[in-house]
C-alpha cells in the first residue's frame, strides 16, 4: 500500500447494486479516485441518481460491498455524518439525541447544552424532534455531528428542502462551526451555488456509471463567500454558466 | 394514538369526564333495575340483588379465591405467550427464509379454534394446571408473533445506519433505536392479547379446573343462579378495567409522550 499524503484516499474501481429480481445489476460508480487533504472542504455535485450518497456511504463504511479501497491517514478517524433527512430519534429529546452520539461517560457530555445554544436550539433542548421545524431538526443534526469534534464530516444535501433564507442561515452556521477546527468535509449537494459558497474544492460527477468530470479549487476569499455577486462570478468561472450546473430538481429548490 | 382523546382532554377537565362516565353507568343501572322490576323473574335479578350477592361472595372469600386463581392463570399464560411470541416474531421479521418456511404454520395456528387447542391439551396432558396454561398460551402466541413480525419488518434502516455511524454499539442501539420502534406493536399485541387471554382462560377453567371464575360460572349455570353469574361478571369487568386504567393506559401514555 502506498504511503498516504492525504487525510483520505478514495479509490473505487467499481460499485454496483446487485440484481433484485425486477432489474439486473446496476453499476453506480466507476473509477473514482479522490485524494482529500486534511482541513479541506470538498463539495461533490452531480445529477440525481449518480451515486453521490453511495459514495458517502462507502466512506462512512456503511457500504462495504465495492471494489477498491478507502484509506484514512488516521488509524481511528472520528467520523460524523449529517444525512439527507435529519435522522433524529423521535422518542428522545433534542439534547438526548445529541448526547447519544457520545460514548457513555464522555466528558464532552457536559458541553451538549452549550453547543445547542450555539446552534440556536438552547430553548428547545428538552423538546422532542417532532415538535420542531425542519430547519431546527437540521440544526440538531448538525449539533449531533459537531459534539464529536469530528476529523471527517460527511454531509449529504444537509440543507435541502429549506427555503433559501433558512438554508443561508444554516450555511453560515456550518461555516462558524467549522472555523478554527481541523475538520475535513465531504459535502454532497445538487446546488452548485451552495457548493461554491462553502467549499474549497468542487468535484463534479457524471451520470451513472459515475466518474469524475471536473475537479477544481474554489478560490473565493472567505469575506466574499456571503456575496451573491462574487459567488455568481466564481460559478461562471468554474461551470461556465449562471444557473445551477445540475439544474434545480423539484419545486423545493428554487431561489438563488 | 387516539387523537380524539387528547382533544377531549383539552376541552373538558378529567372531573367533567368522570361525571359523564358515572352518569352513564347510573343510567344503565336504572334501566336494568326497571327491567328487573317489570319482569319480576328469578332469571333477571336487579342490580340491588346482584350487589348483595357480590358482597356476600366477597365476605365469604370465594370471590377473591376464584378471581385470584383466574388472575394467576392469565398472568402465567400471558407472560409465556409474550416471551415466546415476541421471540418468534423477531426471528420471523429478521430472517426472510425462516419466515417463508414458517408462514404456513403460523396461518394454521392462527386459524385453529381455541376450543380445539384446549381440548387437545387436556386430552394429551390431563386435566392439569400445566395443560390449562399451555392451552391458553398456544392460543395467543401466533397473534403475538404476527404483530411483532410486522414491527420488526418496519424497523427503520435509516436509524440503524445512524446508530452505526455514531457507534451506538449493540446495547444502546437496542435500547434507544430498536425497542422504541417496537413499543407500539408490543402495546397493541398486549392489548389485544389480554382481551383474548381473559376469555380463553374462562373456557379453560369451565372445561377442566376446579377453581377460577370460569369454574364458578359453570357452577352457577348448573344451579341457574343468574345473580351469581352477574356478580362474577361484574367483578371480572372491574378487575379488567383496573388493569386497563392502572397499568396499560399509563404505560401507553409514557411510551407515546414524544408524539405530536
Amino acid at each position: 500500500m502506498a504511503p498516504l499524503n492525504a487525510a483520505l484516499e478514495i479509490r473505487i474501481e467499481r460499485k454496483a447494486f446487485p440484481a433484485d429480481g425486477r432489474r439486473g445489476p446496476v453499476q453506480v460508480l466507476k473509477d473514482i479516485a479522490l485524494s482529500v487533504s486534511a482541513g479541506s472542504f470538498v463539495a461533490i455535485t452531480g445529477p440525481s441518481g449518480c451515486g453521490k450518497t453511495t459514495l458517502l456511504n462507502i466512506v462512512a463504511r456503511l457500504d462495504r460491498d465495492f471494489e477498491g479501497r478507502v484509506a484514512f491517514a488516521a488509524s481511528e478517524p472520528h467520523l460524523a455524518y449529517v444525512f439527507q433527512t435529519p435522522r433524529l430519534l423521535p422518542w428522545r429529546t433534542v439534547s438526548e439525541n445529541v448526547a447519544l452520539a457520545l460514548p457513555p461517560g464522555d466528558p464532552r457530555l457536559a458541553r451538549v447544552q452549550e453547543l445547542l445554544v450555539r446552534v440556536g436550539l438552547g430553548e428547545v433542548a428538552a423538546a422532542h424532534p417532532e415538535r420542531l421545524s425542519l430547519g431546527m431538526r437540521r440544526r440538531a443534526a448538525l449539533a449531533r455531528a459537531f459534539i464529536l469534534d469530528p476529523d471527517f464530516l460527511l454531509m449529504d444535501e444537509p440543507f435541502v428542502s429549506l427555503d433559501e433564507a433558512a438554508a443561508q442561515d444554516l450555511r453560515a452556521l456550518l461555516r462558524k462551526l467549522c472555523s478554527g477546527r481541523p475538520v475535513t468535509v465531504l459535502f454532497v449537494t445538487h446546488n452548485t451555488m451552495e457548493a461554491i459558497a462553502l467549499a474549497t474544492r468542487v468535484v463534479r460527477l457524471s451520470a451513472a456509471p459515475t466518474s469524475i468530470i471536473k475537479d477544481v479549487a474554489v478560490t473565493l476569499p472567505e469575506e466574499l463567500r456571503t456575496s451573491p455577486d462574487a459567488i455568481a462570478a466564481e460559478h461562471r468561472r468554474i461551470f461556465g454558466t449562471d444557473t445551477w450546473a445540475d439544474g434545480p430538481h423539484g419545486a423545493d429548490r428554487d431561489g438563488s | 394514538m387516539p387523537q380524539g382523546d387528547t382533544i377531549l382532554d383539552n376541552d373538558a377537565g378529567p372531573l367533567v369526564r368522570l361525571g359523564w362516565t358515572l352518569a352513564s353507568i347510573a343510567a344503565l343501572a336504572a334501566i336494568w333495575h326497571l327491567a328487573a322490576t317489570v319482569l319480576h323473574s328469578r332469571l333477571l335479578p336487579g342490580p340491588i340483588e346482584v350487589t348483595s350477592t357480590f358482597i356476600n361472595e366477597l365476605k365469604a372469600g370465594a370471590l377473591a379465591w376464584h378471581l385470584g386463581a383466574t388472575l394467576a392463570r392469565v398472568a402465567a399464560s400471558f407472560v409465556l405467550a409474550v416471551v415466546i411470541g415476541t421471540a418468534i416474531g423477531l426471528a420471523l421479521g429478521r430472517l426472510r427464509q425462516v419466515d417463508h418456511f414458517f408462514d404456513s404454520w403460523l396461518i394454521l395456528f392462527l386459524n385453529l379454534p381455541a376450543l380445539v387447542v384446549i381440548i387437545l391439551c387436556y386430552v394429551w396432558f390431563g386435566l392439569t394446571e400445566v395443560a390449562a396454561i399451555t392451552a391458553v398460551a398456544i392460543n395467543k402466541i401466533p397473534n403475538f408473533a404476527v404483530t411483532m413480525r410486522e414491527g420488526t419488518r418496519s424497523l427503520s434502516k435509516d436509524l440503524a445506519e445512524m446508530a452505526e455511524v455514531y457507534r451506538f454499539g449493540r446495547w444502546r442501539t437496542l435500547r434507544h433505536v430498536i425497542l422504541p420502534q417496537l413499543a407500539p406493536f408490543f402495546m397493541a399485541a398486549v392489548r389485544s392479547g389480554l382481551a383474548l387471554v381473559w376469555k380463553i382462560v374462562l373456557v379453560v377453567e369451565l372445561l377442566g379446573r376446579s377453581n377460577g371464575v370460569g369454574y364458578q360460572l359453570n357452577v352457577a349455570f348448573q344451579l341457574f343462579d343468574v345473580s351469581l353469574i352477574l356478580a362474577y361478571a361484574i367483578a371480572f369487568i372491574l378487575v379488567v378495567q383496573m388493569i386497563e386504567v392502572g397499568i396499560l393506559q399509563p404505560l401507553e401514555v409514557r411510551a407515546g409522550r414524544w408524539r405530536r
